[in-house]
């Protein structure tokens, strides 16, 4: 889910232009969630073929990626790897609470009320990921295997150079350290605006570090930490403005360590030292069009001519004009 | 009040290279001349134009705004003035600006002209000044760029200009066929030695290579999948125009 500190921040709207012919590291996870929770029929079931497997995921990475592609975005997804032992408390909570949301669901009679609880009861399995993995590689986009937290490696790669921005929904990749975060890259709908936050412009403006940052996320709870009860972000942010570290917090306020902060040290140091790999390879590649359609309109089912539009939409996008309006 | 007299040659090269971007647009008279900033309909190219008022036989002008900002804002049918001026032999222009009519008197000879101004608020507003910074840049022959780009033409759609160490080169590349110009530092009027390379439109080129034909040389500024920037002068350096062209982007 991420840390809840998207109140304080003030994302700039941006256009699909200005991304144009720029690298962005997807959060793998993250968007395969979404696409996983919003394409859905109208009764909240899962797009599903004809054996009754899921293939939501599938219909995003190819009709969604095709968009992106064909405005000139190049993408990169970025796959979890193994959860830090913090992080599997929260795993085991999200578990039980899709559960009690599957429960609901099934019991929901009116439509609305039963696509509220679909959406939630939305979960990522091995094989969702590897057929993800698969198709990306036929249609000839690279993905990263992290280490850790895709997020994590993500930022990295936009550190390093590699990428110009990381997409997803939540703000851990700021905690990880990327400069440049967008969200809403993914969704369909007109009425989602594009967003971008900046690291940089956020510290100047808020006055407080990347280290300050991640503290003041402790306070509110992230994937790591449940974060003191009551404390949203912005009374977060009058704490480390005041006292700049969670040490300084303990030792000077009334606020005392409890067990949602118990932890702080530790999940400091994850957001601050990572662990990521330096071994990956960007390289894009005309897609594979007859496995493209023999895992999709064979294997499960996707009208061939929606396809093949698709990833005519990926191979024609050789060269794209720019926008002078990017560079004004 | 603006009221001025200059060559018909001199005049009809700047609208030149106002044409190859816009057919239409603002532009402000101010005590150092007739200044323009504009973008494309399609927002791949920016013109900044200045004619500079010594490049007149005579120009006055004193600002009638109230806002005190000394200077005053037309919108004008350059396509249209053009086709006319074309039409006028190479006497002397004078131009007379009735701000009230909302019309520009144009005197060519024998022939009187009266343009009806467009409204400025129906034109777009002008760009913001970019601010960017090229690594590399190039002055070279008008005519020797020009070449390069009448022969690309015949090849295909884009173009990439790039330096290579101390060697600026234009590469066009078609279906079937390759065509490269490169020259040396020595070559050259002026070289900075970098490693950058971008790939343009050609229909942008194109249309403006036809507007600095009358340069004698023009500077290019270039980095890597970066706009280029694009200088040269006319009227004796008393005009000053600036392209600047957005990259082609190819992905991998």
């Amino acid at each position: 889910m991420g840390t809840s500190i998207g109140g304080i921040l003030e994302p700039v709207k941006t256009t699909f232009n200005a991304l144009s012919g720029k690298t962005v590291a997807v959060d793998a996870y993250n968007t395969l969630y979404q696409f996983l929770a919003i394409i859905r029929q109208p009764d909240g079931t899962p797009l599903t073929d004809s054996s009754g497997r899921a293939t939501s995921h599938l219909s995003g990475l190819i009709y969604r990626t095709a968009n992106l592609m064909e405005k000139g975005i190049k993408l990169v997804f970025v796959f979890d790897g193994k959860p830090s032992d913090l992080k599997a408390g929260v795993i085991r909570n999200r578990s039980e609470r899709r559960e009690e949301a599957r429960r609901r669901w099934e019991e929901a009679e009116v439509p609305e009320e039963a696509l509220k609880y679909a959406k939630a009861s939305t979960r990522i399995d091995a094989t969702i990921v590897e057929e993800a993995k698969q198709l990306l590689t036929y249609m000839g986009i690279p993905h990263v295997q992290a280490l850790s937290e895709g997020e994590a490696q993500a930022a990295y790669m936009v550190i390093e150079g590699d990428a110009e921005f990381v997409c997803s929904q939540d703000y851990d990749s700021l905690l990880f350290g990327a400069p440049v975060v967008i969200r809403n890259l993914s969704a369909q709908r007109k009425n989602t605006k594009l967003e971008v936050i900046d690291l940089n412009e956020f510290e100047k403006k808020r006055g407080i570090s990347r280290e300050e940052l991640v503290d003041l996320a402790i306070l509110v709870g992230t994937d790591f930490n449940e974060g003191i009860r009551g404390v949203g972000a912005k009374t977060a942010l009058k704490l480390i403005k005041k006292y700049h570290s969670i040490e300084e917090l303990i030792a000077k306020s009334k606020i005392e360590v409890d067990a949602g902060i118990e932890d702080y040290e530790l999940v400091r140091d994850i957001f601050l030292h990572p662990e990521v790999t330096e071994s990956y390879e960007l390289k894009w590649v005309a897609p594979d069009d007859a496995k493209v359609k023999e895992l999709l309109c064979e294997e499960h089912g996707f009208a061939e001519e929606r396809v093949s539009k698709a990833l005519e939409r990926i191979s024609m996008l050789k060269v794209k004009q720019g926008s002078i309006e990017q560079w004004l | 009040m603006f009221e001025a007299k200059i060559d018909a040659t001199a005049l009809r090269e700047c609208l030149e290279t106002v044409t190859a971007i816009v057919d239409e647009g603002k532009l402000r008279i101010t005590d150092e001349g007739l200044k323009l900033r504009a973008v494309d309909p399609a927002n791949v190219s920016m013109i900044s134009f200045v004619l500079q008022s010594d490049a007149f036989d005579e120009f006055h002008f004193s600002c009638e705004s109230e806002e005190g900002d000394n200077e005053t804002e037309i919108g004008m049918d350059f396509v249209k003035l053009l086709g006319i001026l074309g039409i006028g032999g190479k006497e002397d222009i004078e131009l007379k600006l009735d701000e009230h009519a909302q019309k520009v008197y144009i005197r060519m000879g024998s022939l009187a002209y009266t343009h009806s101004l467009l409204d400025p608020a129906s034109l777009r507003k002008e760009p913001k000044v970019p601010e960017l910074e090229f690594p590399a840049q190039v002055i070279i022959e008008t005519e020797e760029f020009r070449r390069a780009i009448r022969a690309a033409e015949k090849i295909g759609d884009n173009i990439v200009l790039g330096v290579d160490g101390e060697e600026f080169f234009m590469e066009a590349e078609g279906e079937m066929d390759k065509l490269r110009l490169g020259l040396t530092k020595e070559q050259l009027i002026h070289l900075t030695p970098k490693t950058v390379s971008s790939l343009y439109s050609l229909e942008y080129i194109s249309a403006m290579s036809k507007g600095m034909s009358h340069a004698e040389n023009i500077t290019l500024n270039l980095g890597e999948k970066y706009p280029m920037q694009l200088d040269f002068e006319l009227a004796e350096g008393k005009a000053k125009i600036s392209y600047l062209l957005a990259p082609r982007i190819e992905s991998e």
